[in-house]
């Protein structure tokens, strides 16, 4: 049973803030990530917690120990990095088993729990060869059979695909969530790529600038963001500006948007947050625009086609609508020509209103 | 420019003189100075002894410490800076002299020593740091240059280490000493020993040190030599010690130029 | 583990600031003290009279001319020899300079006193004691491997295509090294000639013997002070003063205007 918990930790270097979370809490066995752009602190964040970083104040449980003053070798915590951080001069084998050696296991133990490791891995026959015998993929095997194999109380992964080629990365990131969910080890995952997270966090938390911005579900985030910064950071979005003219259903959160060119859109928002009058913009995703069919009733727009891209499996079409540019994926067979005149519904459930 | 000395100290060592040679007399070669060398009632022996006694006391004081100082730099993310390097900047005979003041009878190093010493009733009389017979003075004045020498030479490797290594090893449990002693040391094995060679190689043949801070005897081998030329004119002597020097300093070199060599063909993998 | 002093590094820091510094205090002390009582532990009255000394008195004054004119001459003179040689060693990479490093190496690990005595006798026979210019090349012997490395790594640093293509524009070799190799290698060419200047500056024991008795620079003019049995600090601090000063003031010079990063060393 390993429960992380962050409270009011701070950490900033000079001027700049790179942690600044109130209270965060990862439960047992959850594969949590830590989703930000380039420099939002998320890779700091990891550091204190294994260790490696000092925080300004704040404190650090691992259930219900506080560790904040352990030092990282202290605190028995598996590590993954970016670069892998293999011994160079050790092979795969004594690599996996470094931390077991510092623990003074017995040689058998010690053979016994690397084959484990190895095998889980599928890395039995790399055993004897050195780092740079070894491809980018296997190396990254290695540093992570050589995070598990000292039994920790938490995994922690700095962006550990990063220096793997796209395709073995789609590969090797399912293998890793299989391995977590085998395991039953809770993992904090590190990754500035959207769809990574996505695919295999079962939460997520978005960081900019040292701060939480939304920690939920994948399904949560991307259906319901909290702020514009998580909106546009997830998947493609635009945003259409516009005044809260009037609450149309307080129980499902349904609002009535009136943008400047005189569009009335209804929209879905969270009320806590949102008045009559207030300025928000609305989410759009090219998934919550489809053509009109007749049965549509609400949210339909006079839209003018002005630009089609063919990709393959769908048509990318541009829109405009009033003067907005919006965008519409149809199926191949569906052509539009540029300039016809359309109509396209605004799925009312999906759109989301943001302060 | 350097060949032809050599070949004269060897030919020397045999009584042999190119002049003569050249003149056309007749050579007379001799090992009396060979037999004198080797003869346990003679000095030499025991000089050439304490020589290499005292470079490896140095030389192993020079390289822990050293190392040890540039892995602390390293793992607090300091760098060099150019003050440090002042003992470099001193030559020789000067920082020789300086700690003669400090290390005589009546300097501030001895006066501290010998006042702890007598203070903890270790002993009675205040010991001799300079000119003894330990070569106490002559350890303190190569230590001060070459631990310097040793830092410079460590810090570079052991900057290179990325610091990936040993974040890694410490989430796997690894306190400082072991990550000193299994990242570190393993990743720098050829400079230690490069540096090693270099450092006792320096200390054997610098001649300043030895000849103000060292005492009457036992003395270094090159203060012989040297007394031997401007005191009491044997050239025989002192080329022979010559030779013994040169065969001591080029098994050293040879050692040292094996692992440095074998490291430049590691690092080019 | 990285930010802040703690107590700890504040007492290694310490000990090692004063294990290297406390030297240069004392020589600052001596030269600077022109009344010292032998059973007291400071001088009692400070000021310049040693410097003043030992400008006046012929022998030091001599030393001072002669080591920081041999010094220039031995800068020159090796770097002479070292550029052309650098300029070959560092640009190819044939067995030829293999072998002319693994020499010039060797130099290094040779005992400067071994070569002294057998330099001795040819010093003797061709009437070159005593000379100041036969002095010249016996710096050299000692500056040469460190002067000819940095200048040898200076010019393997720049990519061979340039100076291929300065050729293929239409430049004869002597233009390809002022135009391509200079700018580009300058920096490493001073630090050599910088470090054969300091070389030669501390150069002792070659001197000592070679330039008896009349050519005494100034370190050996510092032994004769407090070598032997008769040992007078102050005016042997004070010339020591005379070296160490100018060659920090240099060093700092360089690193500052000039980038030039160096590991000196003595004699």
């Amino acid at each position: 049973m390993t429960v992380v918990t962050l409270k009011n930790l701070f950490k900033s270097f000079g001027k700049v803030v790179a942690t600044d979370i109130p209270f965060l809490k990862i439960e047992d066995r959850e594969f949590f990530g830590l989703l930000g752009p380039s420099g939002s602190g998320k890779t700091t964040t990891l550091r204190l917690i294994a260790g490696l970083t000092k925080p300004d104040r704040g404190r650090i449980y691992l259930d219900n120990e506080d560790i904040t003053d352990l030092p990282p070798e202290k605190r028995n915590l598996g590590m993954v990095f970016q670069s892998w951080a293999l011994f160079p001069h050790l092979t795969a084998f004594e690599n996996i088993a470094f931390g077991l050696r510092l623990r003074k296991l017995p040689e058998g133990e010690i053979r016994r729990r690397v084959k484990w490791a190895a095998e889980i891995l599928q890395i039995e026959d790399l055993l004897n060869r050195y780092p740079h015998q070894l491809s980018g993929g296997q190396q990254q095997r290695v540093a992570v059979a050589r995070a598990i194999v000292i039994q920790p109380r938490a995994l922690l992964f700095d962006e550990p695909l990063s220096n793997l080629d796209a395709k073995l990365r789609e590969q090797v990131r399912f293998e890793l969530r299989k391995l977590q969910k085998e395991l039953g080890i809770t993992s904090i995952y590190v990754t500035h790529d959207q769809a990574e997270a996505f695919a295999i966090c079962d939460r997520i938390a978005i960081i900019n600038e040292g701060r939480i911005q939304q920690v939920g579900t994948p399904e949560d985030i991307y259906t319901r963001p909290a702020n514009r910064f998580v909106a546009s950071f997830i998947g493609i979005t635009y945003f259409i500006k516009g005044e809260l003219i009037k609450v149309l259903n307080e129980k499902e959160g349904k609002v009535l948007v009136s943008t400047e060119d005189g569009l009335e859109i209804i929209a879905t928002g969270d009320l806590s947050k949102l008045n009559e009058g207030d300025r928000v913009h609305l989410v759009i995703r090219p998934d919550y625009v489809s053509l009109a069919s007749p049965s549509d009733t609400t949210n339909v727009f006079e839209a003018e086609v002005r630009r089609a891209t063919y990709t393959g499996d769908v048509i990318d079409y541009e829109v405009k609508v009033g003067k907005w540019n919006l965008r519409i994926r149809t199926s191949p067979l569906i052509k539009l020509p540029p300039g016809k005149k359309i109509k396209v519904k605004l799925d009312e459930n999906r759109l989301v209103a943001l302060p | 420019m350097v060949f032809l000395p050599i070949v004269n100290v060897v030919l020397g060592s045999f009584g042999l003189s190119i002049f003569e040679i050249l003149k056309g007399s007749s050579p007379k070669i001799t090992l009396r100075g060979y037999l004198r060398f080797l003869n346990p009632s003679e000095p030499y022996l025991q000089s050439l002894f304490f020589t290499i006694y005292i470079s490896l006391i140095a030389t192993a004081i020079s390289i822990v410490a050293g190392y040890f100082f540039a892995v602390y730099l390293v793992m607090k993310g300091w760098r060099i800076s150019m003050i440090f390097t002042i003992p470099l900047f001193t030559p020789y005979v000067v920082g020789a002299f300086m700690w003669w003041t400090l290390l005589y009878p009546r300097g501030y190093i001895s006066l501290i020593i010998n006042g702890i010493l007598k203070y903890l009733g270790l002993i009675r009389y205040p010991i001799p740091l300079v000119n003894d017979p330990y070569g106490i003075g002559i350890l303190f004045g190569e230590v001060w240059i070459r631990f310097v020498t040793a830092v410079m030479m460590f810090y570079s490797p052991l900057q290179l280490i990325s610091r990936d290594l040993t974040d890694a090893a410490r989430v796997l449990g690894a306190s400082t000493w072991q990550v000193i002693r299994r990242v570190y040391i393993p990743l720098t094995k050829y400079s230690l020993i490069a540096t090693s060679a270099i450092i006792l190689l320096a200390t054997m043949a610098g001649v300043s040190i030895p000849l103000i801070l060292g005492g009457s005897w036992p003395q270094f081998l090159n203060v012989m030599i040297y007394l031997d030329v401007t005191e009491t004119f044997n050239y025989l002597s002192a080329y022979v010690s010559g030779v013994f020097y040169l065969i001591t300093c080029a098994i050293l070199g040879y050692i040292f130029f094996r692992f440095a060599m074998k490291r430049v063909v590691m690092q080019t993998r | 583990m990285r930010e802040g002093l703690a107590i700890w590094d504040i007492i290694i820091l310490s000990i090692v600031v004063i294990y290297l510094f406390l030297p240069m205090v004392v020589l600052f002390e001596y030269a600077f003290a022109e009344i010292w009582y032998a059973y007291r532990l400071f001088p009692s009255r400070i000021g310049l009279k040693w410097f003043t000394w030992v400008l006046r008195h012929y022998d030091t004054r001599m030393a001072f001319i002669y080591s920081y004119t041999l010094a220039p001459l031995t800068m020159v003179a090796t770097l002479a020899l070292c550029i052309p040689a650098g300029y070959v060693l560092g640009t190819r990479r044939g067995k030829l300079s293999l072998i002319t490093e693994n020499l010039v190496n060797m130099n290094m690990a040779l005992p400067v006193i071994v070569i002294g005595i057998g330099l001795l006798p040819f010093y003797v026979h061709l009437g070159l004691l005593n000379n100041y210019w036969a002095l010249v090349p016996a710096h050299m012997i000692g500056a040469i491997p460190y002067t000819l490395r940095c200048v040898a790594a200076a010019f393997a640093q720049v990519p061979r295509d340039l100076e291929e293509i300065a050729r293929v524009l239409g430049a004869n070799r002597l233009q390809a090294i002022r135009k391509v190799y200079i700018p580009l290698t300058w920096r490493g060419i001073l630090a050599g000639g910088i470090f054969a200047f300091s070389w030669s500056l501390n150069e002792f024991i070659l001197t000592l013997l070679l330039g008896f008795p009349g050519v005494k620079t100034l370190p050996v003019a510092i032994y004769e002070y407090v070598g032997g049995y008769y040992l007078t600090p102050q005016p042997a601090a004070a010339l020591s003063l005379l070296i160490v000063l100018p060659s920090i003031a240099i060093a700092l010079f360089l690193e500052k205007y000039v980038q030039v990063s160096l590991g000196l060393g003595g004699g």
